[in-house]
C-alpha cells in the first residue's frame, strides 16, 4: 500500500471517529423515553449541548413571534425598544424552566420565542404579556445569610429524602412562597391543566420528582460552592435542587419560625467565571422592595471619566417622587447593598456609598461597554413599557410530535432498506459499497446536526429520507461510467480511475446546482422550510464525500491488493 | 451485470412533437384548473388566518354538521371544517382565513366546542396563528426565492455551459414548477410554505437530471462523434445517460414514496409534500428528456450551436 492509500484511510477513520464522538450522546439521549430524558437533562444539563435538538414539531412546543407595538410608546423612547423587550422576554422565560428555550431577534421589531416541550400555552403567553416589574431590594447581611443557612439545614437533618408534601400557604409573599408559587406555575406549564379526577396523581407526582432530585443531598451548605460577603455562587447542576430546598415546606416553616420569614433568595442574571468554574449566584435579600421601578425616568450608559481604567459606568435619573424616595431610603443605607431586581432576577447589587438627594444616582464598577449597556436596559426596561403582540404562533401537541417521530423514523429506515436493497440487486457488490457510503452519509449528517447545534424537524426528516435517493445519484453515476468504460475493453482498475474522473465534473455540476436552490431556501426561508434545506444541504456536501471518496477508496483498495479481471458492479 | 438499458437506442429526439403535445396537454390543464378554481389556494400562511386540529375521543364523522354550525356561529366568515387523518383517528382541521391580529380564534373555538360540543372531549394537536402582515411577508419571501434560483440557475448554467443551454434549463424549470402547481389545483393542495420548499426541492432535482444530459451533450460535441448531426448527437447523449436518469429517478422515488406511504393515512402537510415530490420527481425526468434537450435541438436549427 502506498501512502495515498493510508492517507485516505486515516481521513476516513478521523471523520467516522469525528462522526462517532458528536452523535454518541444524542444516540444515549434519544433512545431514552421521553418522561426519562426530562429528568436525565434535568440532572446532566451538559447533555442539552451536546445532542442535536428536536424541532417544536417533533416533541411538541410553542414558537410565537412578537412584535413590538411603538404606537403605544412615545416616539423618543423608543430608540432601544426592541432590546427592553428582549431583556424583559429573556428575562422570563429563563424563569419559566422550559428545558432550552431560546429568543431571537428579528429585524428591528420582532422577536422569535421558541418553547419546546411546553404544555400549557395559556399560562406561558400570560407570563410573556404580564407588565415588566423592576425592584430595588436590600441585601441582607453576611451573619443574616448565616443563620438562614444553619437554620435551612437544620431543618433539613433527618427529614431528608423523607417527603413532607403538606401544603400550607404562607402569609406574606416571603421566599418560600414565591418559590413555591413559581413552582407550581412551571408545573402547569409543563403539565397542562389537568382535570379533577387526575388530582390524586398530580399531588403525589411531584414528592416523588422532588426526593430523586434531591437524593444524595445530605446539606443545603454542601449545595453551595462559596458564600460570600455579597452573593453566594453555586453550580448550575444545583439549581434544581437549591430551588428545591427552598420549596420545601418544612424548610419555610422553619425559616418563618427564626424570624427569617421576610427575606428571599433570589438568583443573579449573570454567570461568573471562577478558576475555570462556572457559577450561577445566588443572593439573600429583603422580600419588601424598597423602591419600584416607576422611580426612574432615565438611565444611560457613560464612559466613567473619573475612574482610573476608563470602564464606563450607568447615570440614573429619578423623577422628582423617585428622587425623595430614593435620598431617604439611601440615607437610611448607607454602606449595604441595594440588589436591582427584574421579575425576580437580580440583574447588579450595587453598594451605597452615600445618602443621593438630588435624584441622579450613578453605578459605577469599572464595567465593560456591553455590561453598562445591559444594566442600563435593565433599568429602563423596568421603567419604560415595552409593549408586545403575538403576531405569530405555531404550537403542536406533544402527541402529534410523538406520532411524528415514530413515523418519521419508520419512513427513513424503510426508505433506507428499499434504497439499499435497490442499489445491491442492481450494482451487486458495487451497490454494497454505495450503501456503507450512504450509510455513512445519513450518520455523518446527523453528527454535524449535533456538532453545530442544529435542530432536527419534522422536514427536516423528509430531507434526510430523499437526501437517500439522491445521495446515491453520485454512484450511480459513477458505477455507469465505469460499466461503460468495462464494455470498452479496459481493465477493472483503468476502468475504475475513468470512471471516477469522468463522472466527477458532472457529479461537481448537477450537486451544485441542487445547493443554490438550498441554500436561497436557507437563507429565505423561515421554520419548516429551513430545516428541510439544512438537512438536504449537508447532505449534499457530504455525499461527495462518502459517495465519491469513500468509495472510490474502498475500489482502490481492492485492486490495489490483487490483479482484478472482474468486477461486481 | 443487470442491466435494464443495455444498448439504449430510442428515437427521443424524434419523437419530441408527441411530448409536446403531451406538455401542453398539461400546461393546459393547470391553467383551466387555476381559472375553474378561481386562482390558487393559498394556505393560512400566506393569507393569514388561524388552524385549530383538535382529536377527539369519540368518532366525530356524523356530528360534523353539528360542529360546522357551532363554528359558524362565532361569527368568523366561514370557517372550514374538515376530518384529517383516518377515520379512527377522530382528528379534525379548523381553519379560519383573514383575521385580525389581536383575535384568539382559537380559544373561541376550543370554548364554544367545549360548551357546544362537550360530550365529546378533544384535545389541541396542532395550532398555527399567522398574523395577516405575516402572510403577506411570507408571500413575498417564497415568491423572491423562487424568482432568485431561477436567476441563479440561469447564470450558472450559462457559465458553465453555452447560453441556449441555459435557457433550455430555466424553460424546462418552469414547467416543471408550473404543471406540479397544476397538480396542486387540480387536487385542491393548499399552496403553503412547505409545498414551496417541496416546489424549490423539484427545481434543483430536475436540474440536476438536465446537467447531467448536457454534460454528455458537451462531451459528446467534441469527441469521436463530431461527423454525425446535432441532433443524433443529442439523441445519443440521452441514450448514454437514460440508465443513469432513471435509476437515480427509482433510488429518489423509493425514498420519498416511502414517505408517501407512510405519512399519507395523517393527510397533512408531510403527505402533501411527499405527493409533490413524488410527482415533480416524474416530471422533472421527463422534462430533462422531452423538453430541455429538445428545445436544444430547436435553438441550434435556428442559430447554431458551436
Amino acid at each position: 500500500m502506498n501512502r495515498n492509500f493510508v492517507a485516505r484511510i486515516v481521513t476516513i477513520l478521523v471523520c467516522l471517529g469525528l462522526a462517532g464522538y458528536f452523535i454518541y450522546p444524542s444516540l444515549v439521549f434519544y433512545a431514552k423515553p421521553p418522561e426519562v430524558r426530562q429528568q436525565y437533562a434535568k440532572k446532566h444539563p451538559v447533555i442539552l449541548k451536546k445532542v442535536f435538538n428536536l424541532g417544536l414539531d417533533l416533541q411538541g412546543g410553542m414558537r410565537i413571534v412578537l412584535e413590538v407595538d411603538r404606537s403605544k410608546v412615545d416616539s423618543k423612547n423608543d430608540h432601544d425598544i426592541l432590546d427592553r423587550a428582549y431583556t424583559i422576554i429573556e428575562n422570563r422565560i429563563n424563569a419559566l424552566g422550559v428545558a432550552e428555550p431560546t429568543i431571537q431577534k428579528q429585524g428591528k421589531d420582532r422577536l422569535i420565542v421558541e418553547l419546546p416541550g411546553l404544555k400549557d400555552e395559556k399560562a406561558a403567553k400570560s407570563v410573556i404579556g404580564r407588565t415588566a416589574q423592576l425592584e430595588f431590594k436590600l441585601l441582607r447581611e453576611p451573619a443574616q445569610l448565616e443563620r438562614a443557612i444553619k437554620v435551612i439545614d437544620e431543618a433539613l437533618k433527618g427529614s431528608l429524602p423523607a417527603a413532607d408534601a403538606a401544603d400550607t400557604a404562607l402569609a406574606d409573599d416571603s421566599t418560600a412562597r414565591q418559590k413555591k408559587e413559581e413552582q407550581e406555575l412551571a408545573e402547569r406549564l409543563f403539565t397542562g391543566t389537568e382535570s379533577a379526577a387526575d388530582t390524586t396523581a398530580k399531588a403525589a407526582a411531584p414528592v416523588s420528582a422532588e426526593d430523586d432530585l434531591l437524593e444524595g443531598v445530605t446539606s443545603f451548605k454542601g449545595l453551595l460552592a462559596r458564600v460570600g460577603e455579597v452573593m453566594i455562587g453555586a453550580t448550575p447542576e444545583n439549581k434544581s435542587k437549591i430551588d428545591a430546598v427552598l420549596a420545601r415546606t418544612d424548610v419555610r416553616e422553619a425559616l418563618e419560625r427564626s424570624g427569617l420569614g421576610g427575606n428571599q433568595f433570589l438568583w443573579g442574571h449573570d454567570t461568573a467565571m471562577v478558576q475555570g468554574m462556572i457559577f450561577k449566584s445566588l443572593y439573600y435579600v429583603k422580600s419588601h422592595p424598597e423602591m419600584r421601578g416607576d422611580v426612574i425616568k432615565d438611565a444611560r450608559h457613560q464612559m466613567d471619566q473619573s475612574g482610573l481604567s476608563g470602564g464606563y459606568k450607568i447615570d440614573i435619573e429619578m423623577n422628582s417622587k423617585g428622587a425623595r424616595r430614593f435620598a431617604s431610603v439611601t440615607g437610611a443605607n448607607v454602606g449595604k447593598y441595594m440588589a436591582i431586581v427584574l421579575d425576580s432576577t437580580i440583574y447588579s447589587a450595587p453598594r451605597i456609598v452615600q445618602k443621593i438627594p438630588l435624584g441622579r444616582a450613578e453605578i459605577t464598577g469599572n464595567f465593560s461597554l456591553e455590561q453598562s449597556n445591559a444594566l442600563a436596559i435593565v433599568l429602563r426596561a423596568g421603567a419604560l413599557p415595552a409593549p408586545v403582540k403575538i403576531i405569530e404562533e405555531r404550537i403542536v401537541g406533544p402527541s402529534l410530535g410523538q406520532d411524528s417521530i415514530s413515523k418519521g423514523l419508520y419512513a427513513m429506515i424503510i426508505g433506507f432498506i428499499l434504497v439499499a436493497a435497490f442499489m445491491i440487486l442492481y450494482y451487486r457488490l458495487s451497490g454494497v459499497f454505495a450503501v456503507v457510503a450512504l450509510l455513512l452519509n445519513t450518520v455523518m449528517v446527523l453528527a454535524i446536526m449535533a456538532g453545530i447545534k442544529q435542530t432536527l424537524t419534522l422536514p427536516g426528516i423528509a430531507g434526510l429520507i430523499l437526501n437517500m435517493g439522491m445521495a446515491v445519484d453520485a454512484n450511480v453515476l459513477v458505477f455507469e461510467r465505469i460499466r461503460e468504460e468495462l464494455l470498452t475493453g479496459k481493465t477493472v482498475r483503468s476502468a475504475v480511475s475513468a470512471g471516477y474522473s469522468r463522472a466527477f465534473l458532472t457529479i461537481i455540476d448537477s450537486n451544485i446546482t441542487t445547493l443554490i436552490t438550498t441554500f436561497i431556501l436557507m437563507w429565505q426561508g423561515t421554520g419548516p422550510i429551513k430545516g428541510f434545506a439544512v438537512t438536504l444541504t449537508f447532505g449534499i456536501i457530504v455525499s461527495l464525500f462518502t459517495a465519491v471518496f469513500v468509495t472510490k477508496t474502498i475500489y482502490l483498495v481492492m485492486t490495489n491488493s490483487r490483479d482484478m479481471t472482474r468486477l461486481s458492479i | 451485470m443487470l442491466r435494464i438499458f443495455a444498448h439504449a437506442n430510442y428515437n427521443f429526439i424524434g419523437n419530441r412533437n408527441k411530448a409536446f403535445v403531451f406538455t401542453g396537454v398539461c400546461l393546459l390543464v393547470t391553467i383551466i384548473s387555476i381559472i375553474y378554481h378561481k386562482g390558487l389556494n393559498y394556505s393560512i400562511d400566506f393569507t393569514g388566518g388561524t388552524m385549530v386540529q383538535l382529536k377527539f375521543q369519540n368518532p366525530v364523522m356524523g356530528d360534523l354538521g353539528r360542529i360546522r354550525s357551532i363554528v359558524n356561529g362565532l361569527g368568523l366568515g366561514s370557517p372550514e371544517v374538515k376530518t384529517i387523518g383516518q377515520e379512527k383517528d377522530n382528528e379534525i382541521q379548523i381553519i379560519v382565513k383573514k383575521q385580525s391580529e389581536e383575535d384568539l380564534v382559537s380559544q373561541e373555538i376550543a370554548t364554544a366546542l367545549s360548551k357546544g360540543y362537550g360530550e365529546n372531549g378533544f384535545e389541541i394537536r396542532k395550532e398555527e396563528k399567522v398574523g395577516p402582515k405575516v402572510g403577506g411577508e411570507l408571500k413575498k419571501g417564497a415568491l423572491i426565492s423562487l424568482l432568485l434560483s431561477l436567476a441563479a440557475i440561469i447564470i450558472y448554467v450559462g457559465m458553465r455551459f453555452n447560453f441556449p443551454f441555459g435557457v433550455a434549463a430555466v424553460l424546462c424549470l418552469f414547467h416543471d414548477a408550473l404543471v406540479t402547481i397544476g397538480l396542486f389545483s387540480v387536487l385542491n393542495i393548499e399552496l403553503s410554505l412547505s409545498m414551496i420548499a417541496a416546489l424549490m426541492t423539484i427545481i434543483g432535482y430536475s436540474l440536476n437530471d438536465t446537467i447531467v444530459v448536457f454534460d454528455r451533450i458537451r462531451e459528446n460535441m467534441g469527441g469521436t462523434m463530431h461527423k454525425q448531426s446535432f441532433e443524433d448527437k443529442v439523441n445519443q447523449s440521452i441514450n448514454q445517460t437514460i440508465s443513469r436518469t432513471i435509476i437515480t429517478s427509482v433510488t429518489t422515488l423509493l425514498a420519498i414514496g416511502t414517505v408517501l406511504v407512510i405519512f399519507f393515512s395523517s393527510r397533512d402537510v408531510v403527505s402533501d409534500f411527499a405527493l409533490a415530490m413524488t410527482f415533480g420527481t416524474v416530471m422533472g425526468t421527463y422534462s430533462t428528456i422531452f423538453i430541455a434537450s429538445p428545445i436544444v435541438v430547436l435553438w441550434n436549427r435556428r442559430w447554431p450551436i458551436k
